[in-house]
């Protein structure tokens, strides 16, 4: 479903020099699977995303998703994947039920009142469905952000740190959807720099830092590969250029 | 939850209609929408306008009832408000004890007004209607006086000098407001992100929001011409013909695009709300010094001025509502702005299709991270206008020397001082404030002699294509006032607080990414604009480009005022002793001396 080969893209630093965000960057992800971008704050993550969702594009390399190239069927690919990102606000003067049937019809779906309706009951946002997003407290807003990117129901998640700010509870509710999700058969990349989340839920990991990828396997072979145990331990040896063993 | 939703391929109309209708509900949902769109043209404009008026009003009718003096030789019998006193006409209006003096010799009469004295021009009107009425009571050779121009005609002619910048501020109130917050707000909050994340064609989604904004612009005018056409009915007794209001509304139509299409791309260019409110100051500004295109004299519409961009249509506005209709210069100003629309559309399209621009990815702090502080020099420019514009003009207006103190004193060494505090730079290094070597102190006040120089050069070489008026300064200056407050109001104290605004806080703040000389030059030129005349523009350009090369030479603010200062105070003492000095080559020399002693001969001189 995503297939990563040798991405590149630079940005300008804060010093007006050009700096590699994502240096050759090649990863795959496959249905029915939730894969995990584990990296730093600055890792070349979220860059990695953005490419994938053609919100910004590559220098070099290529990408597909769900076998659409993101450099020539961009609004095939974004009509493939259900994007969510910290940057990717909702609108505030809209309500709930307004901003899902909105993205819904954007993004094609014929009958987009019944797929709003249907992920208020899915995420319990219906007892808010009728105040502005702008009113609304930091998870309820995640939750109607989560509803908004998959409200096409789209083969492809892109997910990137969404719990930040998020209460446990909330989270949890977010791990049961990609599980389920997953189940079946979505393909869900799932970026974090915490741990737990990514020992919880991905079944594989790519490890990213600088824009280089250092490692990908499945957490026991990268276990396997460190001689570590504890998956904080495993990244530390892979970021401190220990390397696998 | 359903499994896999129904999918179809929306048309691009469907798309646009509806996000088109989504931008509309959360625009119409913001309270400061109504303010901007509907309060401002529908109640703001006609309520200042009556107030205007009124004031107008009554004191028109005060002025009518004061009793102003005559020194008239021989007397006549003069109306209520006109009181005789016996004295010399002309000496007395010179030491003021007359509003007005009159000497009759047979049909011969000689009058002696002072054109600065409001009552003293009153009372020239009075005693012009008294001394005709006596004529006629004499049976003497009755001196017809009459205006063709009816009165009705000559309202119609002061509304439709003012109607189309009346209009272009509203459109850019109407527009502006909405395209930084469909815009350059939706960056700043992510949701443009999640709307560009949609199966959705981008420039789909820029050109609903480009209607939009053409949309509040379009009703802001049609409102803003209703309530023209209501107040000018109520306040000026004025009735205006619907086909013109109609003939008015159809020529901004490509005016409306043309300002919704710059202020889409500026709205887009511009990374956070805060650099768009500084980003689209200016372009509030400049569309308004161009449609005073219908204030200049003797500038009237023609094929040729009907192509310039706004002003044109400006003056093609003014002649439809003066009842002058001319098809043909009429018709290119419509397609010039035609024209001008869709070269700015190109342009704002072009602008848009860059991710960076869409994205918002060259926010304001990371510009301050990379210190380019170039938009805040560009920010300091557009608020010392503002405030010369609608204060410093308004304080001079009433008082010439005391509103130069306020001017220079309130308002620019405040905001020279404040600039580089705001962006978070040292301010005594951003202004190069420091102590200068003797030399340098030497080398300024050298430099100050040599400068007219360099003024005068300039003008002289503008003149070749440019006819400016005989003396520019003619009545600028209050003659009753003391040499030594002239020379400190006009020489010292702009010598001193235009350097730190120009030399010092702009060009701090310029410098930050600019090569030296290249701040030098927009530093040049931003202080021949800032002076109000297109007249002035190049000689005081000209000086600036000096006086930021000696800057550079010194790394110094202090010299270049003592230059700056000595230079206006040569000009003021010049002026006050009647000296007409023009065009010669000595002063080519001196000029050329001048630029010698400023410019930074050897690499590495500047402390920049």
């Amino acid at each position: 479903m995503i297939v990563v080969d040798q991405l590149r893209k630079a940005f300008v630093d804060p010093e007006g020099r050009p700096a590699l965000a994502v240096d050759g960057v090649s990863f795959s992800a496959g249905p029915g699977e939730i894969v995990g971008l584990l990296g730093p704050n600055g890792a070349g993550k979220t860059t990695t995303m953005r490419v994938l969702a053609t919100l910004v594009s590559a220098d070099s390399g290529t990408a597909t998703v769900a076998g659409h190239d993101v450099r020539t069927a961009a609004v095939e690919v974004r009509r493939s994947i259900g994007y969510l990102s910290a940057n990717t606000g909702l609108f505030g003067r809209l309500t709930p039920r307004e901003v899902l049937i909105y993205v819904a019809t954007l993004q094609g779906c014929e009958d987009a009142e019944a797929r709003a309706e249907a992920l208020l009951d899915r995420f319990d946002i219906r007892r808010f469905a009728h105040a502005h997003c702008d009113k609304l407290s930091t998870g309820m807003k995640q939750k109607v952000s989560i509803a908004r990117a998959v409200v096409h129901d789209p083969p492809v998640l892109i997910f990137d740190e969404p719990t930040s700010g998020l209460d446990v509870l909330v989270a949890q509710e977010l791990f049961s959807f990609l599980e389920d999700a997953r189940d079946r058969g979505r393909c869900v990349l799932y970026s974090t720099h915490i741990m737990g989340e990514a020992e919880r839920l991905c079944d594989r990991l790519v490890v990213i830092h600088r824009g280089r990828v250092l490692a990908t396997g499945t957490l026991a072979q990268l276990r396997d590969q460190t001689g570590e145990t504890r998956l904080e331990d495993v990244f530390m040896r892979l970021v401190r250029g220990d390397g696998p063993r | 939850m359903k499994e896999g939703a129904l999918r179809v391929e929306a048309s691009p109309g469907r798309v646009l209609r509806v996000i088109v209708t989504a931008e509309l509900r959360q625009h119409l949902r913001d309270p400061l929408t109504l303010v901007f769109m509907v309060l401002v043209p529908l109640v703001l404009y006609p309520a200042l306008g009556g107030v205007g008026h009124l004031v107008v009003s009554r004191a028109q009718a005060s002025a009518d009832a004061r009793v102003l003096d005559v020194a008239i030789e021989p007397a006549i019998d003069l109306p209520a408000n006109l009181r005789a006193v016996s004295a010399d006409p002309e000496a007395s209006v010179r030491d003021g004890s007359a509003d007005i003096g009159v000497r009759r010799i047979g049909d011969q009469v000689d009058l002696w007004w002072d054109s600065r004295s409001p009552d003293s021009i009153d009372a020239r009107g009075r005693v012009v209607e008294a001394l005709t009425a006596a004529r006629k009571a004499s049976a003497e050779r009755q001196v017809r006086a009459e205006d063709t121009d009816p009165p009705e005609r000559r309202t119609r002619e002061s509304a439709a000098r003012f109607l189309p910048a009346l209009l272009l501020f509203t459109m850019l109130t109407g527009g502006l407001y909405t395209a930084l917050d469909l815009i350059t707000g939706e960056k700043e909050r992510g949701s443009v992100e999640t709307l560009l994340s949609t199966a959705v064609d981008r420039r789909l989604v820029l050109f609903a929001k480009f209607l939009v904004v053409l949309g509040f612009t379009v009703v802001s005018t049609v409102l803003s011409l209703a309530s023209s056409w209501v107040s000018a009915q109520w306040v000026l007794g004025l009735a205006l013909p619907p086909t013109t209001i109609l003939l008015s509304l159809a020529l901004f139509a490509p005016m409306a695009v043309l300002l919704a299409a710059v202020l889409v791309a500026a709205a887009a260019w511009a990374p956070d709300f805060k650099s768009g409110q500084v980003l689209t100051t200016p372009l509030l500004i400049l569309p308004l010094v161009m449609a005073a295109a219908t204030f200049v004299p003797g500038l009237t519409l023609t094929p040729f001025t009907a192509v310039l961009p706004i002003a044109g249509l400006a003056l093609a506005t003014r002649e439809v509502v003066a009842g002058r209709i001319d098809g043909f210069p009429l018709a290119v100003a419509f397609l010039s702005t035609c024209g001008w629309a869709a070269a700015a559309l190109a342009g704002g399209a072009r602008l848009l299709g860059r991710e960076d621009v869409i994205l918002g990815t060259r926010g304001s702090a990371q510009r301050r991270l990379r210190g380019d502080f170039r938009a805040d020099a560009l920010g300091l420019l557009a608020v010392a206008f503002l405030a010369l514009w609608f204060i410093g003009q308004t304080a001079q207006a009433a008082d010439v020397v005391w509103g130069t103190f306020l001017t220079q004193l309130a308002l620019f060494v405040p905001l020279a001082l404040l600039a580089p505090w705001w962006v978070g730079l040292p301010v005594r290094s951003t202004l190069r404030w420091g102590p200068a070597s003797a030399t340098d102190w030497a080398r300024g006040a050298l430099l100050g002699l040599c400068l007219p120089g360099v003024g005068l050069t300039v003008q002289a070489l503008q003149g070749l294509v440019l006819h400016s008026p005989s003396s520019l300064f003619e009545g600028v200056f209050p003659a009753d006032s003391p040499l030594w407050l002239l020379v400190f109001a006009f020489g010292v104290l702009p010598g001193v607080c235009e350097e730190l605004l120009f030399r010092g806080a702009f060009f701090g703040l310029w410098r930050t990414r600019a090569g030296p000389v290249v701040a030098v030059m927009g530093t040049a030129v931003a202080f021949g604009a800032f002076h109000l005349s297109v007249f002035r523009f190049f000689p005081t350009a000209a000086l600036g480009l000096v006086l930021g090369l000696f800057s550079l030479r010194t790394g110094r603010v202090g010299p270049g005022m003592l230059a700056h200062a000595l230079n206006n105070s040569v000009a003021m003492v010049a002026l006050s002793y009647g000296l007409d000095v023009g065009f010669s080559w000595p002063m080519v020399v001196l000029g050329a001396a001048g630029v010698a002693l400023a410019v930074p001969w050897r690499r590495g001189v500047a402390a920049v």
